[in-house]
């Protein structure tokens, strides 16, 4: 607790430190003139490319393999040659859609696009009572997906909602979606659904949720798709714990679950606590998560002056996992027109491999330097790997575009493959949230 | 509420909520005049909103995530952290309390950007989960995992500081 009561008083000072309120007005009004004698034209021009960002929508993404189920269904008006990344990619992926003036929590409707141009194929809302979707994920026989849909009750901050899965199935010929309820009850407060997760052959599906009556403890089950409990492990046996958070989650072929979880202890030690990315067999009998499965890296761990940036995934082959990594520096500079002295930071960001045998650092998959003023690159490195493919040779990540060929500042999707990155069409004004991606 | 109105009211509290994102004065005033400056080309929309500080604040939250800026990676030497870092320790009374600050806000300026929006709207702004999830277009697991990474993170390096020669007077060199 120390932690954050210290972060609280920090806070509290540097906002006393903040600039002069009516220094700062006085310069946006000398701008403000300024800026009225340029023509109207580029005024209007440059807000319109400032206001895209600001409306993107919240979108979560699940690549489908749907290319025989559709195939011809893309309109077309779209005849845009893919990239040689793209085609490592199945035909069609699935996003959460939530339009910038939608009211309430969740996202209110599913979409499925075309990987190669974006174009929308078929949209669809929860069944009622249920307004808004919570979570998608999908399995790779391109139409089986399971939907969680969110019954919103009481105000946002009630945090009082009712989720409720669904198995869906794609009907390509049909463009619909065909949504069941699962024979699993609804998760209601104190229950808190954090995230599902198909495996990749549809068969089973990895639920995590906080449970608890501050919702303490974490706690993983996996079902068949019919929906029976195959075991259920929970986070119980922790050292002193007052907090646990479930993170992203990804599967092998084999089977095995990687997570990512914390904790937090009493202590501000974090070595009791243990959080990390910790693989799971499903096969292994029910119990405590923490015995049951191995911790392959630990949290927060630093490689070279790299540190992780945000949750891990296992390669399909479950040989590594991999984490993203950045590092900041100061470094002198003169600049060319004998200015004053500055100091560029320069941020470096890569996806780092370990070995799940080992836990060791084994090899940075992508590099991206940011910050040089002459600096060609247009990635923010802060990316969060949403799938790895077998062998982690292809990745999908969301990155921030921060210039180039897409407007600056928004989240996209895309493919990270031979140390390059292509953007997927479609996802440029969305914010994914690293649930199920799969092929 | 007219945008003299806002700034009137409201905008000492949205600059000292860039400072705490940012970390750094000039970074801070840049921010917030970017933001003022497309505010004020559409005020009749962003008047109209019920709390027309809370949209400012999501825009000035975007602009900070969004990487645009390139000009945010040329820091002028002896300015922002630095500055601040100073500042906190300049009262002999509270000399340890304020360089465990420095230090504190030191680590907190290494962490990437969406984990240092998160600690700021969670432990500065005071906003739920749901509520940052909200303001950050993703969910409230996300939220949380973010929050654990910086605070696991933090506790690493708080611990493994305290455990070695005093940071007092050092410079705060992060601002990713």
């Amino acid at each position: 607790m120390r932690t954050e009561q210290d972060i609280r008083a920090a806070f509290r000072t540097l906002g006393r430190e903040a600039p002069d309120a009516g220094a700062v007005l006085s310069d946006v009004r000398d701008k403000l003139a300024k800026a009225s004698t340029n023509s109207r034209q580029d005024v209007s021009r440059k807000v319109r490319r400032w206001l895209a960002p600001i409306a993107a929508a919240a979108v979560v993404i699940a690549l489908i393999a749907t290319a025989v189920a559709i195939a011809g269904m893309q309109s077309p008006r779209h005849h845009a040659t893919p990239s040689a990344a793209l085609d490592k990619l199945p035909r069609y992926y699935m996003t959460m859609a939530r339009p910038p003036d939608a009211a309430g929590i969740g996202w209110p409707s599913i979409v499925v696009k075309n990987t190669r141009t974006g174009a929308t194929l078929l949209t669809a809302r929860p069944p009622a009572p249920y307004r808004s979707f919570a979570g998608i994920t999908g399995a790779s026989d391109d139409r089986t997906f399971v939907l969680a849909a969110l019954e919103p009750v009481g105000a946002p901050q009630d945090n009082r909602d009712i989720v409720k899965l669904f198995r869906a199935r794609l009907d390509a010929s049909k463009r619909t979606l065909t949504m069941t309820p699962l024979p699993i009850p609804a998760f209601k407060p104190p229950m808190f659904l954090d995230g599902i997760l198909l495996s990749p052959n549809g068969t089973e599906l990895a639920v995590a949720m906080q449970t608890g009556k501050y919702q303490k403890m974490l706690e993983v089950s996996v079902y068949s798709l019919p929906g029976m409990l195959l075991g259920t492990w929970h986070s119980r046996g922790l050292a002193q714990p007052y907090w646990v958070d479930p993170g992203l989650m990804s599967w092998t072929r084999t089977g095995v679950l990687a997570i990512n979880w914390y904790s937090y202890g009493r202590t501000n030690d974090p070595r009791d606590t243990r959080s990390g990315l910790w693989l799971l067999n499903p096969a292994s009998a029910s119990g405590n998560l923490r015995t049951q499965s191995q911790l392959v890296v630990p949290c927060c761990k630093e490689v070279n002056g790299f540190s992780s940036a945000s949750d891990g995934v296992v390669t399909g082959n479950g040989a590594a996992v991999l984490i993203p990594m950045v590092r900041s520096t100061t470094v002198e500079h003169v600049p060319p027109n004998k200015g004053p002295s500055v100091e560029p930071k320069y941020v470096s960001g890569k996806i780092q491999e370990f070995s799940v045998a080992t836990g060791e650092p084994t090899g940075a998959l992508w590099w991206v330097h940011f910050g040089r003023p002459d600096s060609p690159d247009a990635f923010d490195p802060d990316v969060m790997v949403l799938w790895s493919n077998t062998s982690g040779s292809v990745l999908v990540v969301q990155a921030n575009m921060v210039g180039g060929r897409l407007p600056d500042g928004r989240a996209t999707i895309g493919v990270l493959s031979r140390n390059h990155f292509t953007p997927i069409p479609g996802t440029s004004s969305s914010a994914a949230s690293g649930i199920g991606v799969v092929f | 509420m007219t945008f003299e109105e806002f700034a009137e009211e409201r905008l000492a509290a949205v600059l000292a909520f860039a400072m705490v994102l940012t970390g750094q004065r000039a970074l801070a005033e840049d921010l917030v005049q970017d933001v003022l400056i497309r505010a004020h080309a559409r005020w009749d929309r962003v008047g109209s909103v019920d709390r027309p500080d809370l949209y400012v604040r999501k825009m000035v939250l975007n602009e900070f995530i969004s990487w645009r800026r390139r000009s945010w990676r040329l820091i002028p030497a002896g300015s922002g952290p630095e500055l601040a870092g100073a500042e906190l320790l300049s009262a002999p009374d509270h000399a340890d309390r304020h360089a465990e600050q420095a230090a504190m806000l030191a680590e907190i300026a290494k962490l990437p950007r969406r984990q240092r929006a998160v600690l700021a709207l969670r432990y500065y702004e005071d906003r739920t989960d749901a509520e940052i999830a909200e303001l950050l277009g993703c969910r409230p697991s996300t939220v949380r995992a973010y929050a654990s990474r910086a605070l696991s993170a933090l506790r690493v390096e708080i611990e493994a500081g305290r455990s070695e020669s005093p940071r007092a007077g050092s410079a705060l060199s992060g601002g990713i």
